[in-house]
């Protein structure tokens, strides 16, 4: 039924609501299914977990924007509320008191949204969500009564709990919560209150299923809507941290001390233990765990606490992807063994490559002179080429090779800088440096030594390579040949 | 990004060799970090060149080379990061001053040991004093100074490596860049 709500009333309105929206709309559709509802669940990443309570939070927008429309046939107001409801919902952060005379125009809206719809889960979800728009809703509660007691608690739980998640952040009684309240209502508030207005409107339908489907896995979707609802309406309002916390927090409503000890101290082990074994046993009561999560959300720490674990998760995951051989690593502790270890690792390598560089640097230095501005020069033109304009004196030094030139440098063309980030200072700087090689390198050159072509030639493979062959692959270390007489005949390529 | 500020960083590296200990001044605002410059072609052709040029105009002691490069890199880095920053900052007699307050800091946690030091934590000041100018930071930054950090590395390591490579004359094997 709630489907049908969903097919019919979301699309239109909402299609002109945001153009964005329809990124969001591929993901719900998959997971209309109840079966699924589980496994999308459990398999939530966190990142993940916000965007669905982002469309969560939309779907539900979307079942209250379809039912009054399909009720009153009066699209245009109830979309304008539902409009200004979401863009409340931004503001929120900094209203969290009207929440209470919100409370009654919840009560309205979910009248309005139960008789429509005859579901009281849907009722309820609707209640919650018009909880947190409760001011937009001010001057509209004329249309709705009172339902029954049922979507009261409901609606009465998702305000409690919407305003727990709210109010948080204002409640600046912790730096912590000082900084969620400034992400809250300072740097996203107003993004949040235009995104808001946007997100709910075009995937309402199914963010709606969606919430329902992801809010409680575990649940009938009865009573899985109203919590999700509300976990999503609070993750809209969060937008960054807050809504993993909310979820975080609803999935271990039933594990209060899980909640309690992390207000402290947290390792990155018990963490993620705490995460994992939360999410299986969601307990079937939505209702106790919203209470269970509006004593929690009022602890300010425990805000703080799940804001700091998921940025230090998100980091640990680029690491993760960053470092080799990490990735069958689990734990904070270990991978930061790993970390270390690596880090250690190549510290020590460039150490090497540094002692490298001297001695053959030294050795360049028993050459002549001309010798030795030769090879810097080689060094800095083959990597200078495909960065800078080939100089034309440049161009006839390396006449005898053009050929190979042209094909290694297909890529590059001669007359241009191939690389943005290469600003003309960086060019200005190294065509000075070129030039300043070139010319009396060219006169040492007419000598006829075969050993700066042939270098050019290796350097532009080794720079070609260079530029070209930069893969992921870090776990071989640079192999480190013999350094063989850099005055000999260089290799064939 | 290394096209932010780079009247700076050529300033100071076409100056004479002196610039080598000499503060480079960052101007540029902060931006969010962003891993995939360290693995770009660009950057380290970019940071080969500066090295290159950075190491003709040395007077060839090898102890200078890798804070040579260390200072290249942190110039590349543009000072985006922490550990760019106090790298650039850094003097050689600080340094000597901070491994004997480690060292020091480390007999007194070892004498005195509390149980307020996880395996975590004390792990995260290990990593702090890996990466440069990065021991007092939250662990959060910490982590994300790291990642930069270690993308750093792995191009310093790539490119130092072509660099030896092709002044040793060994440029067949360059070509195999990991």
């Amino acid at each position: 039924m709630e489907n049908q709500f969903f097919s019919n009333g979301g699309v239109p309105p909402q299609l002109h609501f945001d153009p964005s929206m329809p990124t969001w709309q591929s993901p719900p559709p998959p997971q209309s299914s109840e079966q699924n509802q589980d496994c999308f669940y459990n398999t939530q990443t966190w990142e993940n977990s916000t965007d669905h309570h982002a469309l969560h939070f939309d779907s539900a927008m979307s079942s209250m924007v379809s039912s009054p429309a399909a009720s009153n046939s009066n699209m245009s107001s109830d979309n304008f509320a539902i409009r200004e409801l979401i863009g409340k919902l931004g503001n929120i952060g900094g209203g969290g008191d009207e929440i209470s005379p919100g409370f009654l125009k919840s009560m309205a809206l979910n009248s309005t949204v139960a008789e429509f719809s005859g579901d009281p889960g849907f009722a309820a979800r609707a209640a919650k969500f018009s909880c947190i728009g409760s001011r937009s809703f001010n001057g509209r509660s004329s249309q709705l009564g009172l339902n029954n007691n049922a979507e009261l608690t409901q609606s009465q739980r998702s305000p409690s709990l919407m305003e727990n998640g709210m109010l948080l952040p204002r409640v600046s009684s912790s730096p912590s919560l000082k900084l969620l309240g400034s992400q809250m209502e300072g740097t996203n508030s107003q993004e949040e209150s235009t995104i808001s207005e946007q997100k709910p409107s075009p995937c309402v339908n199914s963010r709606k299923r969606k919430a329902s489907s992801r809010g409680k896995a575990k649940e009938t979707a009865n009573s899985t809507n109203p919590p999700m609802d509300a976990e999503a309406s609070e993750d809209q309002n969060a937008k960054r941290g807050k809504p993993n916390e909310d979820e975080g927090k609803e999935k271990n409503g039933s594990v209060k001390a899980e909640e309690d000890s992390k207000a402290g101290t947290s390792s990155g082990g018990d963490e993620k233990q705490n995460m994992s074994s939360s999410k299986p046993p969601e307990p079937p009561k939505d209702y106790i765990h919203v209470r269970a999560r509006r004593g929690q959300a009022t602890d300010s720490h425990s805000l703080a606490e799940r804001v700091r674990r998921e940025k230090i998760s998100e980091r640990m995951k680029l690491l993760q992807d960053l470092v080799p051989g990490c990735n069958k690593v689990t734990g904070k502790a270990l991978m930061l063994d790993e970390i270390i270890n690596y880090v250690q690792s190549l510290q020590r390598q460039v150490e090497f490559l540094s002692m490298k560089l001297s001695s053959v640097n030294t050795r360049l230095d028993f050459s002549t002179e001309s010798l030795i501005s030769k090879d810097i020069f080689q060094s800095n033109n083959s990597l200078a080429q495909p960065l800078f304009p080939l100089d034309s004196s440049a161009q006839a030094f390396y006449g005898q090779q053009p050929q190979q030139n042209s094909a290694i440098h297909n890529n590059f063309p001669n007359g241009t800088v191939t690389h943005t980030s290469v600003d003309p200072l960086h060019t200005g700087d190294l065509c000075q440096n070129l030039g300043m090689q070139l010319l009396p390198l060219n006169g040492i050159n007419e000598g006829g030594s075969q050993f700066p072509l042939t270098f050019s030639e290796d350097d532009l493979h080794t720079i070609v390579q260079m530029g070209f062959g930069q893969t992921a692959n870090r776990k071989t270390p640079i192999r480190f040949q013999s350094i063989n007489g850099s005055n000999q005949v260089p290799y064939e390529n | 990004m290394d096209s932010l500020q780079p009247n700076t960083i050529t300033d100071s590296e076409t100056s004479p060799d002196s610039n080598h200990k000499k503060r480079r001044k960052i101007t540029h605002p902060q931006n969010p970090l962003n891993l995939m410059p360290w693995r770009s072609n660009a950057d380290q052709q970019i940071y080969s060149l500066r090295l290159a040029n950075a190491l003709r105009r040395i007077p060839r002691p090898a102890a200078q080379i890798r804070d040579t490069a260390d200072r290249v890199l942190a110039a590349t880095a543009k000072g985006r990061t922490r550990w760019s920053r106090a790298i650039l900052t850094r003097r050689k007699k600080l340094r000597i001053k901070k491994v004997k307050r480690a060292a020091s800091g480390l007999r007194r946690a070892a004498i005195g040991r509390r149980k307020r030091l996880p395996a975590v934590q004390k792990k995260a000041r290990v990593l702090g004093r890996l990466v440069p100018g990065c021991r007092k930071v939250s662990f959060p930054n910490l982590l994300e100074e790291a990642t930069d950090y270690i993308s750093a590395l792995e191009m310093q390591v790539r490119a130092m490596a072509a660099l030896a490579e092709l002044l040793s004359g060994g440029a067949p094997a360059a070509h195999v860049l990991t």
